[in-house]
């Protein structure tokens, strides 16, 4: 509903919000990087205690982790053995996985230049080979200072998840959420997602909308369609 | 001793990010991985860094010794104590 508020223009983006992660014990949530702690609110409602199979996006990562242990290199300083475990790539799938009990198959994903095309085609072709249904997670923060000068940077964390279902493989179709249609052949080409940092906002955007088509880059589109009926939605 | 022991305590609650502990919480006799506080191999390796960082120890991890020494924050402190030849 605050995404509503935030279309209308009522509701600005809150610099200093942390994300409630209150659902982990104290002794899980302490390793959790506030991006981390952003990406596993966000998948938490939504997987409701199921296990999963998890696809998360992330082009930069836990990239101030990563810039504070170089620093360290730099300095000839000893590592963090904690930082260096998780400054992997999949740390942040590999906690969720860990915390929220899912035995599933969980993949990390960079997505180079087009995060959100990487993430759909990867969703739709787990999807298409048996999946039945799966979460699918974006996820960046802003990059420390001297990366800015070679690529674009959102302001604040973004975290998106996505509950996916297969078309057609449920006995009954779904009486709420979205569709959701990949298509090739979009006019609108980007040389790349971070023309626009955030991303993820576009994608928000057509879910508050409850329609909408956004460029994936590379002439992918996906539509975006919501369900007449009840409401709600799975965004 | 004592004050050794205190901060013991708050690097531990530092370096180790425990949320929602407090020095009192933590009993100097109990077992600090495991059961009790209920640290893990990571946390070992981050608390070695720690005391080497701040006390300028080094900690051999094949030494059997390493093991008691880690025990609780009482035979951490001990084993700061010696090390620094107090």
């Amino acid at each position: 509903m605050e995404w509503r508020r935030w279309r209308q223009g009522e509701l600005s983006f809150a610099d200093e919000a942390i994300p409630d992660t209150g659902f982990l014990p104290a002794m899980q949530r302490r390793r959790l990087s506030p991006l981390a702690k952003a990406a596993m609110s966000t998948a938490h409602p939504l997987l409701n205690g199921r296990d999963l199979p998890v696809l998360c996006c992330s082009v930069h990562g836990e990239a101030k982790r990563t810039y504070a242990l170089l620093q360290d290199v730099a300095a000839a300083q000893p590592l963090s053995p904690t930082a260096f475990g998780l400054s992997v790539h999949n740390a942040i799938v590999g906690q969720m996985s860990i915390s929220l009990g899912i035995r599933s198959p969980a993949l990390a994903l960079a997505g180079g230049d087009f995060p959100l095309l990487s993430g759909f085609i990867e969703a739709a072709a787990m999807l298409a080979e048996g999946a039945s249904e799966m979460l699918l997670q974006f996820y960046e923060e802003p990059l420390p200072e001297l990366y800015l000068h070679n690529t674009a940077s959102p302001q604040r964390i973004c975290a998106t998840s996505l509950h996916l279902q297969a078309a057609g493989v449920h006995a009954t179709s779904p009486s709420r959420g979205y569709t959701a249609r990949l298509s090739n052949g979009s006019p609108a080409q980007a040389t790349s997602a971070f023309e626009q940092p955030e991303y993820q906002l576009p994608l928000i955007t057509a879910l508050v909308d409850g329609r909408g088509s956004l460029p994936l880059g590379q002439g992918w589109q996906l539509t975006l369609e919501k369900i007449e009926e009840q409401g709600g939605g799975d965004a | 001793m004592s004050n050794l022991v205190e901060e013991l305590k708050v690097l531990i609650i530092d370096v180790l990010n425990l949320e929602d502990v407090t020095p009192a919480d933590i009993q100097a006799e109990e077992p600090l991985f495991g059961e009790g506080l209920g640290l893990d191999s990571i946390d070992a390796l981050e608390l070695g860094l720690a005391l080497q960082k701040k006390y300028n120890i080094s900690i051999d991890a094949e030494n059997e010794n390493t093991k008691t020494h880690f025990a609780s924050v009482n035979n951490l402190a001990k084993f700061v104590a010696e090390s620094q030849g107090v």
